[in-house]
């Protein structure tokens, strides 16, 4: 057996960890989400918004991400992980929680929940409901409400930047309506916000959005 | 509960095994096995008593517990079981004026059927049995390997009214043929808060100084829990040790701060003979004159699955000597007085697994005698002598069902000529070892028919060192001892 | 319907839900009278804890009648539950272990302190943020920023910190959970994690 030099081998060692590792690094995008980094965080994530994602009521409230659109997760993401998403829970947990997760693995995990579709986890109050269903089809047009289903789709299922709302928990919804201009246009320009819906918002009353919000609350 | 060899009950005693030719060649196979022979036919026998855990099941009836949550190795306690007597022994008690009107709403479940679940208000009547095989190493030993029912006794334990709660066990000595009483606490105990602190107070009414302590470092409550009726035993003991069971009636207060400190004071003052003897006290024993005070300090840190106790407890008399004269029962020297001072200090470490456990403990206990009486009367060659008595014991209990126990005895004092006449050197000196092992199946339960059944069943040895005075044949006197203990 | 008139509504409704029993302070009554007779001898005079019982006292009503169950039915099936408690919870009926349930969810909390305090920190950092890295979720989410629970989740701050030890090494070890979710919460944690959170909530006030 020919002595192979040490240096050399060790050269060659060094040159393949440095391009294995590299290659793992990029592996990622280049193949697609590495399947186990997301079910890890997908896991990690029901922890708060419940076992499919329908949202759960801890001490705090966690929105319902199942079945929400691929581009609303982006923009909030991109929000939060800005720092222009001003909502106090989102600020407390999720700019912490999106730590260290790489762009594949959130494209991965937002895809994973979009593709669910759970039985919501509240049941809106019956006549309340009925009250936000008309405002959810008809807008209040002597506020200048337009119909939310315009956007946000006949099912409130959502279409691109315009999440769905079906099925989202009334507290939540609620919460958002009204300090919207507070919690989410802090910078007009970014993705996650919407001059349309701040003038909406502002727009609504308490009990328009209460019965609005216990109306979508219990649509599948 | 522990009974004691009833001559080791006056300090003054006599009629222990002297040296001599040693001889241990009996197979030890052969009479271990008629022991196991003998005692299971004595035993069945006992089986058939009218009603079905020292552990004493009253309690685990009414608290709904099994043996094992306030017993490691029954008559061992755990903080639960040393909370419970020192509530007053009600807890888990409905018998208390409304609270027996609760038992009909508290309903208790029947879906789960628990045959520790039941709110109605519980009879506190419990029974023990033991036996016994009793095996000395001397061949000159009159009742050696002897397998004999030991005791029967009945329990009064539980709440009585209320936070009004007893232990008083009352026992068929079979060997003595005597039925009386024998560990005697009636107690009353509260709770309040003070200044933000929790605490714990009451009162006891008892006859045996130490039998209200809650830790087994003391006298009536320490390691060996059981030990031989026929099997020799030294003569000489502190007076806090058992001698005034029964001879002496007392009552005191104590508090218990904050599940920590523990500080009581009592007094004990003589029964009459006739009250002894009515009691199944041997009145031929040494008399209180006065009141005698009783004292206990205690401080236990306990956390998460330890406890460490750290403590004091004593007793100061005034003791009239008898029997010296004429007359058994009567006074030796009208009038006069001893004065014995005990003071105690002891200490204890549990650590309680859910699997194992383990408890070591000890206590050394300094006896001061002014013998006033003994030494005007030519009764005794010192004015003043002093007795020491140390124990210190360790255990390991798997699974709160199999224990094992290795123990140190001693007790050392000054010679004396007249009062250890009979003892080598007329020294009071002995030591050894004690080991036991036994076998509970019960503590966690009973069987199905009858689930506060409990059960000990143990070898025992005892090894001498030195025994009343000298080391010379003082193995000759080392005992194997075999028991079979029921509670039910 | 008028905000007023609504809100009489509201409360009239809730609070015949709540009172089950005649009379809220009856059940508090019967409470108190059946925790003080069967319950402080382990549990301590004021419901603070003793030896390896946990702390009873401020504990949320919800999670207290949960656990009476669960332990009646044996699936809380870790050791000491099952050795102690099972057959303590089997002679409860439901409506003893509501009136047991909503006095101690009315007494006030202590704080004993006992865990490591140079672990403290590291503790509070656990609770409040989780560690994403390892999917440690944030545990005030649920449990509340001072730990003081709500509804079903029980009040964690100031327990012992060998209790919380205990439960959450115990969940790690595979015996069940009063939530499906806290075996798994509890999987994403090191040892060295749960001395820190165990530390830190013991001493929550």
């Amino acid at each position: 057996m020919k002595a192979i030099s040490f240096k050399l081998a060790l050269q060659t060692a060094v040159l393949t960890a440095v391009f294995s590792t590299a290659g793992l690094a990029d592996g990622g995008d280049a193949a697609g989400p590495a399947k186990g980094d997301v079910q890890t965080k997908v896991e990690y994530c029901k922890n708060c918004h419940g076992a499919a994602g329908e949202g759960f009521h801890g001490y705090y409230t966690a929105p319902r991400i199942a079945g929400q659109t691929v581009k609303y997760f982006e923009n909030q993401f991109k929000a939060l992980l800005d720092r222009k998403r001003d909502d106090p829970i989102a600020k407390m947990f999720m700019v912490h929680a999106l730590d260290g997760m790489s762009p594949s693995t959130r494209a991965g995990v937002a895809s994973y929940f979009s593709r669910l579709n759970p039985p919501p986890l509240e049941r809106g109050r019956g006549s309340l409901a009925a009250k936000g269903k008309k405002i959810y089809e008809d807008g209040v047009p002597d506020a200048s409400v337009p119909a939310c289903f315009a956007c946000h789709g006949q099912d409130a299922k959502g279409d691109a930047e315009n999440p769905r709302l079906a099925g989202q928990l009334s507290s939540y919804t609620a919460a958002q309506l009204a300090g919207w201009t507070k919690y989410r246009q802090k910078d007009p320009t970014t993705p996650g916000a919407s001059n349309v819906m701040a003038q909406i918002a502002s727009n609504l009353t308490k009990p328009q959005i209460e019965a609005l919000s216990a109306y979508l609350s219990s649509l599948k | 509960m522990r009974v004691r060899h009833p001559a080791a009950l006056d300090a003054h005693e006599d009629g222990m095994i002297r040296s001599g030719k040693s001889n241990s060649h009996s197979p030890v196979f052969s009479w271990l096995l008629r022991a196991a022979l003998g005692l299971a036919v004595v035993q069945s026998g006992m089986i058939v008593a009218p009603y079905t855990a020292s552990a004493v099941p009253s309690y685990a009836r009414q608290t709904g517990q099994p043996c094992a949550t306030c017993h490691t190795a029954f008559p061992e306690l755990t903080p639960y079981g040393r909370q419970f007597k020192l509530g007053g022994y009600t807890a888990g008690g409905t018998r208390c004026g409304g609270d027996s009107g609760l038992a009909g709403y508290l309903g208790g479940s029947k879906d789960v059927p628990s045959a520790f679940a039941t709110n109605e208000p519980q009879i506190p009547i419990s029974f023990m049995t033991n036996s016994e095989f009793t095996h000395v190493n001397t061949k000159d030993f009159p009742n050696n390997n002897q397998t004999s029912v030991r005791e029967t006794s009945i329990f009064i334990a539980g709440q009585l009214y209320c936070n009004l709660g007893a232990f008083v066990q009352m026992t068929y000595s079979r060997p003595d043929q005597v039925f009386g009483l024998d560990n005697a606490d009636i107690r009353y105990a509260n709770t309040t808060k003070l200044a933000g602190v929790d605490v714990l107070y009451g009162v006891t009414a008892n006859q045996n100084p130490t039998v209200q302590d809650v830790w087994n470092t003391v006298p009536a409550w320490s390691f060996p829990f059981i030990d031989s009726t026929l099997a020799p035993a030294p003569a000489a003991s502190t007076m806090i040790e058992g001698t005034f069971q029964n001879r002496v009636a007392g009552s005191g207060a104590y508090v218990w701060i904050n599940n920590m400190v523990y500080a009581e004071i009592s007094a004990y003052g003589a029964l009459d003979a006739k009250t002894q003897h009515d009691l199944g006290a041997d009145p031929t024993g040494p008399r209180f004159a006065g009141a005698a005070p009783y004292w206990r300090l205690a401080v236990e840190k306990t956390w998460d699955q330890h406890s460490l106790m750290v403590g004091t407890f004593g007793m100061a008399a005034d003791i009239q000597p008898v029997g010296a004269g004429p007359t058994p029962t009567a006074l030796s020297f009208p009038g006069m007085t001893d004065r014995f001072t005990d003071v105690g200090l002891d200490a204890q470490y549990q650590y309680l697994g859910d699997i194992h456990a383990f408890t070591v403990r000890g206590s050394y206990i300094w006896e001061h005698q002014k013998l006033n009486a003994e030494f005007a009367n030519n009764a005794s060659a010192n004015p003043n002598i002093d007795l020491d008595s140390f124990k210190i014991s360790a255990s390991y209990i798997y699974d709160r069902t199999i224990s094992l126990t290795g123990g140190y005895f001693g007790i050392r004092g000054t010679s004396d000529a007249l009062i250890y006449a009979d003892n080598a050197n007329f020294s009071p000196n002995s030591n050894g070892w004690v080991a036991d092992l036994a076998y509970m199946p019960f503590s966690k339960g009973g069987p199905k028919e009858w689930p506060w059944l409990n059960a000990r069943i143990g070898i025992s040895y005892t090894h001498y060192d030195k025994f009343d005075g000298t080391s010379v044949g003082a193995s000759d006197n080392d005992t194997t001892f075999i028991y079979t203990w029921f509670a039910f | 319907m008028k905000p007023i008139r609504l809100t009489i509504a509201l409360l009239a409704i809730v609070s015949s839900s709540v009172s089950s029993l005649a009379g809220d302070s009856d059940v508090i009554g019967f409470g108190e009278k059946y925790v003080s007779r069967n319950c402080t001898w382990c549990h301590g005079p004021s419901l603070q804890g003793f030896a390896i019982s946990p702390r009873l006292a401020g504990q949320g009503r919800q999670y207290i009648e949960n656990q009476l169950e669960r332990l009646r039915s044996h699936s809380r099936n870790n050791p000491y539950s099952v050795a102690y408690m099972a057959n303590t919870a089997a002679s409860l009926s439901p409506e003893t272990a509501h009136a047991v349930a909503v006095y101690l969810s009315t007494l006030t909390p202590e704080t004993r302190a006992d865990g490591n305090k140079d672990r403290a920190a590291e503790g509070e950092a656990i609770f409040q943020g989780g560690i994403p890295s390892s999917n440690v979720p944030a545990c005030a989410f649920c449990h509340g920023p001072e730990a003081q629970g709500v509804r079903e989740m029980p009040r964690l701050g100031g327990q012992s910190y060998y209790y919380l030890k205990r439960r959450l090494t115990q969940w790690n070890e595979g015996y069940s959970g009063s939530a499906e979710h806290m075996p798994g919460v509890a999987s994403t944690l090191s040892p060295d994690n749960i001395e820190a959170l165990a530390s830190y909530l013991s001493f929550v006030k």
